[in-house]
């Protein structure tokens, strides 16, 4: 039988818990616990939390954690081990290892630093009350491996990472070029390129590429779910990333795009390069290279067209 | 150098396998070099190193994972003591030259950093037809060095003042400015190499690496 525990004030906490509360500065060392609440300096050593929603100052040591999410700042050491890690704050993980990794979630209400916090529900977007209302102080940093990183926050990737597939519905910010197995934007994308197996790119005016390279690639003003991405491990429905994106017409720019297969609207680039190409509405491109089939809008501009 | 495009036509792989390869690490980053073109930029490769490079991938991607094939073809240092016999077994070190590099090293077992030295001294023998003694000495210039080496992404220059060689160790991405009075004779990329000697003597050595895990199927199969 697990206890429940209501953690109020300096305490320390091991062995089985069902539901652990806490308030104030709790210590939880070689527990198994179901479920964690509360807020306050938390610290976490060699342990298995299956459920953890808290706010503030949060330390774990070498602990598992099944669905994790938190509002403050986490700081993870040794190896941590997450199925669901989503956090506001700063993270900072020496080794953080985890099926889904998002910067978003869908709830949070936290007094943070003795601060005001305001969480917005509808775009998951967390702000110091103090700061202005583009800083989303949600940072990264240290060591992430992920199966899928879900990005619902203008989001600036610094840390070391490696992510095979990335949803990004908002703006995701990179220095260099992006490689994972498949990436899904449905926002705006600022980097040197992307390097992908599969890759959907809704077009945006504020996406700023110089290279979309990979296997299957498709550019499109349409919002677009194929198989691939219904195979995409994921806490959210193709709803949560099509909710608000309008169509935008807007032609977007991208100076080179290689890949085996190609498809294209409303984008305007130097060179395309593939197998099997087909340029849509509203494309301008300078000059198409394909090798097996090609096919043209009329309602698209191609300067050059040659079979390879 | 070789264009993108003729490599693709040349070897017959595919966009998407060549960028999977670079995202894998099969492939340098640094053997991708974008020029000016009238389409903008046109990536370029160096020939020789690319084309052996995806001859290798091609002939052993389905030999061994792409982990196990990353770690080969990578710039990662094998955990391994190497004897005098072993030597005799790399064909590649000039069997003549074997007593003069254990004089140079001091030594009669030698770690992977010091077989690749010697791989690369020996080329010297038939590029510049360098003389035993300065072998000998090559290595007795270098050797206190090459303990701080933990990986094959270093570039070997060797160059001669009135006909005494010298040898200077740096790293790949490193750029360097020598006197001009140094006449460089020869640089050796140690990764060339390294990748040259993972794959021809995987085998015949059971080469494993600092962190890697092989599981039992791929074990079975370097025993072979």
């Amino acid at each position: 039988m697990r206890k429940n525990i209501l953690a109020i004030g300096e305490r320390t906490v091991y062995g089985d818990v069902g539901r652990l509360m806490i308030a104030g500065e709790v210590h939880v060392v070689n527990a198994d616990v179901k479920k964690v609440y509360g807020a306050g300096e938390l610290s976490i050593e060699n342990s298995y939390i299956e459920k953890f929603r808290a706010a503030g100052d949060i330390t774990a040591n070498n602990t598992r954690f099944d669905d994790f999410k938190s509002a403050g700042d986490v700081k993870l050491t040794g190896d941590c081990l997450a199925n669901i890690f989503a956090s506001f704050g700063t993270v900072e993980a020496e080794n953080l290892e985890c099926n889904i990794l998002k910067n978003g979630s869908d709830n949070v209400n936290v007094i943070r630093n003795g601060k005001q916090v305001v969480v917005n529900k509808q775009y998951h977007i967390y702000k110091n009350s103090s700061s202005s209302s583009d800083n989303y102080m949600v940072e990264f940093k240290g060591k992430y491996k992920a199966q899928t990183f879900e990005n619902f926050l203008p989001f600036t990737l610094t840390c070391k990472f490696e992510f095979r597939n990335i949803l990004s519905k908002k703006l995701l910010i990179y220095d260099g070029v992006l490689e994972c197995e498949r990436l899904y934007s449905f926002g705006s994308l600022q980097m040197e390129g992307v390097n992908a197996e599969r890759i959907y790119i809704k077009t945006n005016i504020d996406t700023k590429l110089e290279s979309v390279v990979g296997t299957k690639i498709v550019i499109s003003d349409k919002i677009y779910f194929d198989n691939e991405f219904k195979a995409v491990p994921k806490t959210t429905n193709e709803k949560d990333f099509s909710k608000d994106i309008m169509p935008s017409k807007a032609i977007m720019e991208i100076a080179q795009i290689e890949g085996d297969d190609i498809v294209l609207d409303n984008v305007k680039a130097n060179s395309v390069c593939g197998i099997n190409v087909t340029i849509g509405d509203m494309c301008i491109i300078e000059r198409v290279e394909y090798k097996d089939k090609i096919n043209i809008s009329k309602k698209a501009i191609v300067n050059e067209v040659v079979k390879i | 150098m070789i264009s993108k495009k003729d490599l693709l036509v040349m070897t017959g792989i595919s966009y998407g396998q060549l960028y999977r390869w670079k995202r894998e690490k099969l492939i340098p980053e640094d053997w991708f070099i974008k020029q000016p073109s009238f389409t903008g930029q046109e990536t370029f490769f160096p020939r020789d190193k690319m084309l052996s490079r995806i001859k290798a991938i091609q002939e052993l991607k389905d030999k061994y994972s792409l982990e196990e094939l990353s770690k080969i073809l990578s710039p990662e240092v094998a955990e391994r003591s190497f004897s005098i016999d072993d030597l005799s077994k790399i064909s590649e070190i000039y069997s003549g030259w074997v007593t003069a590099f254990t004089e140079g090293f001091e030594k009669n077992n030698f770690n992977y950093i010091e077989v690749v030295i010697m791989v690369a001294i020996s080329e010297l023998r038939i590029d510049c037809e360098i003389p035993v003694k300065q072998a000998c000495d090559l290595v007795r210039g270098i050797r206190g060095f090459l303990d701080k080496i933990k990986s094959t992404g270093y570039i070997l220059v060797i160059f001669d003042i009135e006909r005494a060689y010298y040898a200077s160790l740096y790293q790949e991405q490193a750029t360097i400015f020598m006197d001009n009075r140094f006449r460089i004779v020869k640089e050796i990329r140690l990764n060339d190499i390294s990748s040259k000697l993972k794959i021809k003597y995987r085998n015949k050595f059971n080469f494993e690496f600092s962190d890697e895990v092989i599981d039992q199927s791929s074990k079975e199969y370097s025993r072979e």
